[in-house]
């Protein structure tokens, strides 16, 4: 690992840590509206699709039957690293 | 000074948080096997223990290639850990007139500490030891998970590295489901995943995939709005 990547870890812990600060100090401040919130909220779930189903593309069929079998193993599962671990199998023994 | 006055010790906050310390064990174990695809264990251990936040740290091993997209790095683990926004705001009223007392206890705030916290604050126990020694623990479990997967990936064989990339996709596709509020708040993350791809040809790096997230967010929130305005 070179220089930027140490430079890329240094600003992404930096950057946790303000978000967890700054939400802290702006919160007791009262100074977060309420719409800002509601649009926060409803990005990640968005974010996430959009890296899995580009990742996926980009890995080919072993990737899509990894995703889409951890997808259905939720459903049953409830338990994410359950869910995950059976996707992978999934995709080793059908790809 | 004694030590339990630097550091606070709460018996119920370490007791509530341990079935999420142990998942947070094996959810950094399969972080740190993953995560060997792209990065030494050192590096990706050096990476639980100051970032601190898992999905974040998903999503950036996914998209951590040469030349690094840090900007898309940021605005996504910006984007995934906005939530701690939200969580400070409930936990401000517990640290009034006591701001750098506040800051020291959200430092490392995860999901399962806020909970503790909250929990501690309703059932009459010490909300701020609950919040540190949940805090403590989550870190361990997590850093102590990453590096022991970090260790076991080097060893894996060359054939089972694709199925690490496999692994992180899986992880994060795992992680939707609780996210999506029924069949309305899927409508969002579908339209982020075919924006996403839709727009793949027209971006370089990862833009594609944060214009993809906006746009479904968008989606989400007006859905939201509209069903508010029903309501």
């Amino acid at each position: 690992m070179g220089k930027d990547d140490l430079l890329a870890l240094l600003a992404l812990a930096a950057l946790c840590l303000a978000v967890r600060w700054t939400g802290f100090l702006a919160a007791s401040a009262g100074r977060i509206p309420k719409e800002a919130q509601r649009f926060i909220g409803a990005v990640p779930a968005s974010l996430i699709a959009a890296l899995v189903v580009s990742s996926a593309a980009q890995s080919g069929a072993g990737g899509f039957l990894a995703v889409g079998a951890a997808l259905l193993l939720m459903f049953v599962l409830k338990n994410e690293l359950l869910a995950a671990l059976g996707g992978v199998t999934a995709a080793f023994l059908l790809a | 000074m004694a030590i339990n006055k630097l550091v606070p010790f709460s018996a119920v906050g370490a007791r509530w948080t341990a079935p999420f310390a142990l998942s947070s064990v094996a959810w950094g174990l399969a972080f740190g096997v993953a995560a060997t695809a792209k990065m030494p264990a050192a590096f990706a251990t050096a990476m639980s223990a100051t970032v601190f936040s898992g999905t974040a740290q998903l999503m950036a091993i996914e998209l951590w290639s040469h030349p690094l997209p840090l900007v898309a790095i940021l605005l996504a683990a910006l984007s995934i850990n906005a939530r701690y926004l939200a969580m400070g705001a409930t936990l401000a009223p517990l640290y009034a007139g006591r701001t750098r007392q506040g800051l020291a206890a959200t430092t490392l705030l995860s999901d399962a500490s806020w909970i503790v916290a909250l929990r501690a604050e309703r059932e009459g126990h010490d909300p701020h030891a609950a919040l540190i020694t949940s805090n403590m623990l989550m870190w361990i479990s997590w850093v102590g998970g990453t590096l022991a997967g970090g260790v076991a990936g080097h060893w894996m064989p060359e054939s089972l590295l694709m199925g690490l990339e496999w692994l992180v996709l899986a992880l994060l596709a795992a992680v939707l489901p609780p996210l999506v509020d029924r069949w309305r708040g899927a409508v969002g993350p579908v339209v982020g995943a075919a924006a996403a791809i839709g727009l793949d040809p027209l971006f370089s790096g990862s833009w594609h995939v944060l214009a993809g997230g906006l746009a479904g967010g968008a989606v989400t929130y007006w859905i939201g709005r509209n069903a508010d305005g029903e309501g």
